[in-house]
């Protein structure tokens, strides 16, 4: 096994719905990216690129396929383990911010430490290092009703990456936000992405991102291919 | 850490400064529903058992727990006391049996008062009015009271008559006897004025026995009448005694007061039943509320269990405080009640004036565990069904 691969997905397919009533939105989809890669995903609203991310990301179980992580096939690990492999290798950014309403951006940050077990005073630590990092500090104590789009999403790749995942899972990151908040949304992944030499799969409509991004990928009518 | 987040978790999903309106109010209903529930259980059971044991306790005072008598009604003696005092000697829990003469007289005090009352002569030494009594008689401790009997007769020249006594004699203290019925009809007095008042030497009207702490006067009750039979039925005697515990006397209106108890305790029970169905769809809306945050915790490495466990701790705390305030508020409004509010009753009608709360330890702890325990059974069903939502769909639940 390439020890650069960070992921490789084989053979994905997924559908929803019953047996009757099924709807394929993947069909055989095949992807590998390695470490310190920046890759985009492209398609059109409904082709299933949500979908492909919750795959990928262990969080939605494909019909068939094979998924890796640094090596390790999550769907083959219990419950615990595989909540553990999410924990520490894949980092999550939505394309609505998704934080928890009732903690500060802050708790939002330290969230995924503390459920890794960490100490509240080092996942505190971390947490206020991201946040300087991403330039929100000054919003750390505030609850995420009461910030700006931009900056919730911030506190949202902060939170993604604060456990220095290997790869950044980001659906639609710049989705919801105005194009000026956008560009600078996609001009700190970037960033962030090459001064941790880690890996993001980016979900996006955006053709600024699609375009400054190392690999592009394709999605249509369940079909996965690479190039524009 | 790991369990400290789960419930920091649980905590701010029922409860905190950014909760969503519909959090706050179905937490808020949730939560009086289930402490008035508890607080209607534990406030009817201190009223209702604080009524029965004022009611016990003042019957008891007043009376030994134990009643030996003759069926029949006839009257016993001296000598049927020294038998029942030995007899009693072998039973442990019983520290000693003592004679009473009690008939009714009529006594009169200040002038122009007279009044029908029961003068029971005991070991007692000085002579207590009850106080009720004493009000109408218009006398204190101190004062001379006259004391009518037709209840003697002797055997004279012209062949037995009856004979009034009126003794006239010094009330050295006026009690309160705790039931209405005493409080205005009893005289207490040492057994040897009652016995002069009534002509009636050597003579008892009944035993009574009493009942060291700790034991069961229902109980030694039946081994003394048991003993009793024996000597008696058994050795072949003519006469015999009877023991009944004295509450016995009054044994239909303790079941009638347990019946009502625990037809109460049903039409309250439905209340906090209601409660907790009221709780189990404030878990639910919670849950729904809350449905993509799990997902979002889940997708952070929050492992199943984790997931399982905030569902239930969200029902143990707002059960929980629903128990507790309830039993806090109910514990207050006792006290003040008590304190401040008396509940005065019609002494006539009930034999005690006011109405005691006494909070219910062993009810209100029964009732507590209970809340919780359903609680956490009611928080099962969204628990299981978060433990089986995928996190994809829950982050895709809008
Ligand atoms: N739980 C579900 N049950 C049934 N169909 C679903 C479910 N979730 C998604 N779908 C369908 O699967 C398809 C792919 O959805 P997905 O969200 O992955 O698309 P997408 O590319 O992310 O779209 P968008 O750009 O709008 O976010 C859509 O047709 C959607 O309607
Ligand atoms: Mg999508």
């Amino acid at each position: 096994m390439n020890k650069e691969l960070v992921l490789s997905a084989v053979d994905i397919h997924c559908s929803y719905g019953s047996a009757d009533a099924s709807i394929q939105v993947l069909r055989g989809a095949e992807i590998e990216i390695k470490a310190g890669e920046v890759v985009a995903v492209t398609g059109p609203s409904g082709s299933g690129k949500s979908t492909l991310l919750h795959a990928l990301g262990f969080l939605e179980r494909p019909d068939r396929g094979k998924i890796l992580i640094c090596g390790e096939d999550g769907w083959a690990l219990g419950g615990r383990k595989r909540a553990a492999l999410r924990n520490r290798k894949i980092g999550f950014v939505f394309q609505f911010h998704h934080l928890l309403e009732e903690f500060t951006l802050k708790e939002n940050v330290m969230m995924p430490s503390l459920i890794a077990g960490e100490s509240k005073e080092d996942a505190a630590k971390k947490a206020d290092e991201l946040l300087d990092r991403v330039g929100i500090i000054h919003r750390a104590s505030h609850f995420p009703s009461r910030v700006s789009g931009g900056e919730r999403q911030r506190a949202a790749i902060a939170r993604a990456i604060v456990m220095k995942p290997d790869i950044v899972l980001a659906d639609e990151p710049t989705g919801n936000l105005d194009s000026g908040t956008s560009t600078e949304v996609e001009k700190l992944i970037m960033e962030l992405a090459e001064d941790g030499n880690r890996s993001f799969l980016l979900a996006t409509h955006s053709n600024d991102l699609a375009s400054a991004v190392h690999r592009r990928f394709f999605l249509n009518s369940g079909i996965l291919t690479e190039g524009d | 850490m790991k369990q400290k987040l789960i419930w920091a978790l649980a905590r701010r999903h029922v409860w905190s400064d950014a909760n969503s309106t519909v959090v706050r109010i179905v937490s808020i209903l949730s939560v009086a529903g289930v402490a008035i529930g508890v607080a209607a259980l534990v406030i009817l059971q201190a009223f209702m058992g604080g009524f029965t044991e004022a009611i016990a306790s003042g019957l008891s005072t007043m009376n030994p727990p134990l009643h030996i008598y003759a069926p029949g009604g006839g009257n016993l003696n001296d000598f049927d006391l020294g038998v029942v005092q030995e007899i009693a000697e072998d039973i442990p829990g019983i520290t000693r049996v003592e004679g009473i003469l009690e008939k009714a007289a009529v006594v009169s005090g200040a002038a122009g008062t007279v009044s029908g009352a029961i003068v029971r002569g005991t070991n007692e030494a000085e002579l207590i009015i009850g106080i009720d009594l004493a009000r109408e008689l218009d006398i204190g401790a101190g004062d001379e009271i006259r004391i009518a009997s037709t209840a003697g007769a002797e055997i004279s020249g012209m062949g037995r008559v009856l004979v009034d006594t009126i003794a006239t004699l010094v009330v050295d203290s006026v009690g309160d006897f705790g039931i209405e019925e005493y409080n205005n009809s009893l005289v207490i007095l040492p057994l040897h004025i009652s016995r002069n008042i009534f002509r009636a030497q050597g003579e008892l009207s009944s035993l009574g026995g009493y009942v060291e702490r700790g034991f069961d006067p229902v109980v030694l009750s039946s081994m003394l009448d048991s003993a009793l039979n024996e000597e008696y039925v058994g050795g072949g005697w003519p006469v015999y005694m009877s023991c009944i515990p004295y509450l016995a006397f009054h044994g239909n209106l303790f079941k009638a007061l347990g019946l009502e108890r625990i037809a109460m305790t049903i039409v309250l029970a439905l209340i906090t039943v209601v409660a907790l169905l009221n709780l189990s769809s404030a878990l639910t809306m919670i849950a729904l509320e809350h449905r993509r945050d799990v997902g979002v915790m889940r997708a952070m490495g929050l492992a199943p269990s984790g997931v399982f466990s905030i569902s239930i701790i969200r029902g143990f705390l707002l059960g929980g405080s629903g128990a507790l305030v309830g039993l806090a508020f109910s514990w207050i409004s006792i006290f003040v009640v008590n304190r401040y509010f008396p509940i005065r009753l019609d002494g006539t009608v009930y034999w005690i004036d006011v109405l005691p709360g006494v909070f219910p330890v062993g009810t209100a702890l029964v009732v507590t565990l209970a809340t919780v325990l359903v609680c956490l059974i009611v928080s099962l069903f969204p628990a299981f069904s978060a433990l089986y939502r995928s996190p994809s769909e829950a982050l895709r639940y809008e």
